[in-house]
């Protein structure tokens, strides 16, 4: 009697905790924080980029997290899965790190240094959508031991410099869009009167031939 | 003039509660005796304290040595992120055991008695050695992280130069210490039921100890990756899960021979408390465990890892408590359920461990350099509206 | 010259004057409970009429002088097993292991001690007789050596068959006890547990215990040698890699 009554009170305090913490986390969605609205995108200021799409927080040790920018997670609009090199693994700047697939299809990102793989978000692999909900915190995929921290910052874009890249590469996608877009879906068309864009998901409508150049013109290089 | 109240979540209030039933409790126990305090009697001499506190307390602190050995002897530098978090959960587990001793020891001013009045011949004196000895070396394993956060780098010198003694002398004395655990009951053989009742008991002891570090470990994990709002290393427990699943595997093979060995077939299947007691420790102690660990998929998810080894953590309280209470009431006849007080002593020995722990792990470096302080925050964004890209 | 008692619970009428000179001799108050507990250090249990006088077995290997950490009690040249309240902690394990469930605690007191007969280690000490022996008014408990009172209890059941049932109760239990039992129906009938190994308890623990120095030795010896072993082969392998990449600057070297 006594074990049945010591596991019931563990049971029961787990259960409670349990319903603590939900109650708890929807009390933290009330919660003010930084909103991705389909209006705007959004940069932290203190994060790298480079011109492959990719960021880069670097941490006090000198390892960086890797996540993908919310140009990215905007213009996807639904992921399927991510697909990730194995932890230790070695990669050189510009090789292929990881995959973000939607269906069928894929895209290959680069990365942005040269290192050791030494951590991957396990959260990432089993619900892959985060990286659009919340592309700059819980969305970092991977942590890479850069080689020699010092060279790899000189080619990442930080700040004003990010901004300006990043409204650059925001026109340069409506003109991408309006390129290619007349050809295969109407509904891609630049319909708001204001100069604007329906941004949010574009891609998931585009065919193969679109999806491959955007591929190659906005994240097949360094 | 404004009073500033702490924000009391929920668990801290619940906390204060039971802190102050157990300061009830402990001044019970300590002005009118065990008698008062507790429902023992000669006929149940050892109840929860004994068989919760010493037992499982000891037993969950067996990460530490498990950890200690990985890193070290085996050279699994790998494992090294967990270790300060193995150590420190192995150093207050021990810590608590002694407060229990204090409660549950009728004379216990006479604790430190076995450093001069030896009588080897006892299982007992055993115990009683391997954790004076265990939490000393626990002690000198920990001390880094004080002097680390001291930059005393002399001690620090010392210590280490000590790592790897320390470290055989820890694998032996959690060796002895858990397997004597069992060796306790071998001395009853008429007294413990048959089906727990075994010339194997220290070695079941151990291995289900050695299956239940990793466990702790990972759960341990959890809680303060929830606390310190810290990544959990999920690679490194997962493999860790391994160990789990092959000691419990060992564990399986030798209770199996226990059970044809001492026939035990007509008690283990004839429906009874005791039998039925058995196949719920043996199933949410062994069986699921194995299956759930063998698992890769499961192995691999946070919510799988966690779920298995909290299963086997409970079947392995199950284990200690049917062995020194559940197996023991049949043959004395005599009921024993604790008092409320022995029960709310426990409670009040648990939160403290907890605290202890929080409050050790918030101001010492328990926990890897790699779990750094993510800059971001709302007012570092910069917000850039669609509209205003295209204005310019 | 190991004394013991021999009971004959044929002649135990149940007057309990044991219980009285013994309640004397302690200081203890007199109870109409009549079971052992931590006032009453021999009790006559009432079975169905027959009376069955209870006390500390004094067994040859006590299990409570085996189990205790620190030998707070002692099997006494003369016979009994004393326990000294000095050195105790108050662990109650000889509680948990004795096999015939003799010592009781004084669970009320704040400083209590294991409370069990001692066969008047005192009085025997001084040529005496305990107590109870000289308080037993139909000669229920014989007083006298080991081997004179296994003789005697041989000797009342060759005489006498169809009163006793023929087993000494003590001969052999438990490794063997100074106090025998003689009755005339086995003692399980009358509260004796009697499932009880004919070797002392300790023996179960010895197998064990025994086996620590040696462990200690080749535990520790095994360790430093794994421990060895691996840093050895990482060493090693830092060796290797550190030769491949020279070799490989070399070859790039010539190259050039």
């Amino acid at each position: 009697m006594v074990a049945l009554f010591v596991l019931a009170t563990i049971l029961i305090c787990i259960t409670i905790d349990y319903l603590v913490q939900r109650a708890q986390k929807k009390r933290e969605v009330y919660q003010p924080q930084v909103v991705l609205s389909s209006e705007s995108f959004i940069l932290p200021r203190g994060y790298f980029f480079s011109k492959a799409h990719t960021w880069l927080e670097l941490l006090f040790s000198g390892k960086v997290y890797v996540g993908v920018d919310d140009f990215i997670s905007k213009v996807l609009g639904k992921v399927d899965a991510i697909e990730i090199l194995p932890l230790g693994e070695k990669v050189k700047k510009g090789e292929p790190i990881f995959k973000i697939k939607q269906g069928a299809r894929e895209l290959t990102f680069l990365s942005p240094v040269t290192g050791k793989i030494t951590a991957i978000n396990p959260n990432i692999l089993e619900s892959p959508e985060t990286i659009l909900k919340d592309p700059y915190l819980n969305g970092w995929i991977l942590m890479i031991e850069p080689e020699d921290v010092a060279s790899e910052v000189k080619n990442l874009l930080i700040g004003s410099e990010a901004s300006r890249w990043l409204k650059n590469e925001i026109k340069r996608f409506r003109e991408f869009i309006s390129r290619e877009a007349p050809k295969f879906s109407p509904t891609l068309e630049p319909t708001l009167a204001d100069g604007g864009l329906v941004i949010k998901g574009v891609l998931q409508n585009v065919d193969e031939k679109t999806w491959e150049k955007f591929e190659k013109e906005f994240i097949g290089q360094l | 003039m404004k009073i500033k109240v702490p924000k009391l979540t929920f668990w801290g209030f619940v906390f204060w509660i039971i802190v102050a039933l157990g300061i009830y409790s402990t001044i019970l126990r300590f002005t009118k005796g065990l008698g008062a305090a507790t429902n023992l009697s000669d006929n149940f001499p050892w109840g929860l304290w004994i068989g919760f506190d010493v037992l499982c307390g000891v037993g969950l602190a067996a990460g530490g040595f498990v950890i200690a050995a990985a890193v070290y002897i085996f050279n699994l530098e790998e494992y090294k992120s967990i270790l300060p978090s193995a150590i420190l959960t192995a150093f207050l587990g021990y810590l608590l055991v002694i407060v229990a001793l204090l409660y549950d020891l009728g004379k216990p001013w006479n604790i430190w008695h076995p450093i001069i009045m030896w009588n080897p011949e006892s299982v007992m004196f055993e115990v009683a050695w391997c954790v004076m000895l265990y939490t000393t070396v626990l002690a000198l394993e920990f001390s880094p992280m004080l002097f680390q956060k001291l930059r005393l780098e002399k001690p620090q010198k010392i210590i280490k130069s000590l790592t790897i003694p320390l470290v055989v002398a820890g694998v032996i004395l959690s060796t002895l210490h858990q397997s004597s655990l069992g060796s306790l009951y071998l001395i009853v053989p008429e007294k413990l039921h048959p089906i727990w009742y075994s010339s194997n008991l220290p070695y079941l002891f151990f291995l289900s100890a050695v299956a239940v570090g990793p466990a702790m470990v990972t759960i341990e994990s959890y809680l303060s990756s929830r606390a310190f709002k810290r990544e959990i290393e999920i690679h490194i427990l997962a493999k860790l899960a391994k160990v789990t699943a092959v000691a419990l595997m060992v564990y399986f093979v030798l209770k199996v021979e226990d059970i044809v060995n001492y026939k035990l077939f007509p008690h283990i299947f004839s429906l009874g408390y005791e039998s039925l007691m058995f196949w719920l420790e043996f199933a949410i102690g062994v069986i699921v465990p194995i299956a759930l660990l063998t698992n890769s998929k499961i192995r691999g998810s946070k919510k799988g890892l966690f779920v298995a080894q909290l299963i086997t953590v409970l079947g392995f309280i199950l284990n200690r408590l049917n062995v020194s209470i559940t197996g023991l009431e049949n043959y004395t006849q005599a009921g024993y359920f604790p008092k409320w007080t022995e029960i709310s002593v426990t409670l009040f020995i648990v939160a403290l461990g907890f605290a202890a722990f929080r409050l050790i792990a918030k101001h010492l470096p328990v926990f890897p350099p790699e779990v750094e302080e993510r800059k971001i925050i709302a007012e570092g964004f910069e917000v850039i509206p669609i509209r205003e890209v295209f204005k310019d | 010259m190991k004394y013991g008692i021999l009971v004959d619970i044929t002649r135990c009428i149940g007057c309990y004057a044991c219980e009285e000179a013994c309640a004397e001799r302690w200081g203890n108050p007199i109870t109409e409970e009549h079971r052992l507990s931590a006032i009453q250090n021999t009790a006559v249990e009432d079975h169905d009429g027959i009376y069955v006088p209870r006390l500390c077995m004094h067994c040859e290997k006590p299990t409570c002088a085996s189990v205790c950490p620190v030998g707070a009690f002692q099997k006494t040249k003369l016979g009994p097993v004393v326990y000294d309240p000095l050195k105790c902690l108050g662990c109650r394990y000889c509680i948990q292991a004795c096999p015939f469930n003799v010592p009781k605690y004084q669970w009320n007191k704040l400083n209590p001690k294991v409370t069990k007969c001692d066969m008047c280690y005192e009085r025997i000490q001084k040529g005496g007789v305990p107590a109870c022996v000289e308080a037993c008014p139909a000669e229920a408990r014989t007083f006298g050596t080991r081997e004179e009172l296994i003789e005697e209890a041989k000797r009342r059941i060759n005489e006498n068959p169809e009163t006793y049932y023929p087993h000494i109760f003590g001969l052999k239990e438990a490794g063997g006890t100074s106090i025998l039992y003689l009755a005339d129906r086995p003692l399980n009938k009358l509260g004796f547990k009697v499932n009880l190994p004919e070797v002392p308890l300790s023996h179960f623990t010895e197998q064990i215990m025994s086996k620590i120095p040696n462990y200690i030795f080749w535990g520790g010896t095994l360790l430093f040698g794994i421990w060895w072993i691996t840093k050895r082969r990482d060493e090693v392998q830092r060796l290797q890699k550190k030769l491949k990449e020279m070799e490989e600057n070399n070859k790039k070297g010539n190259g050039k």
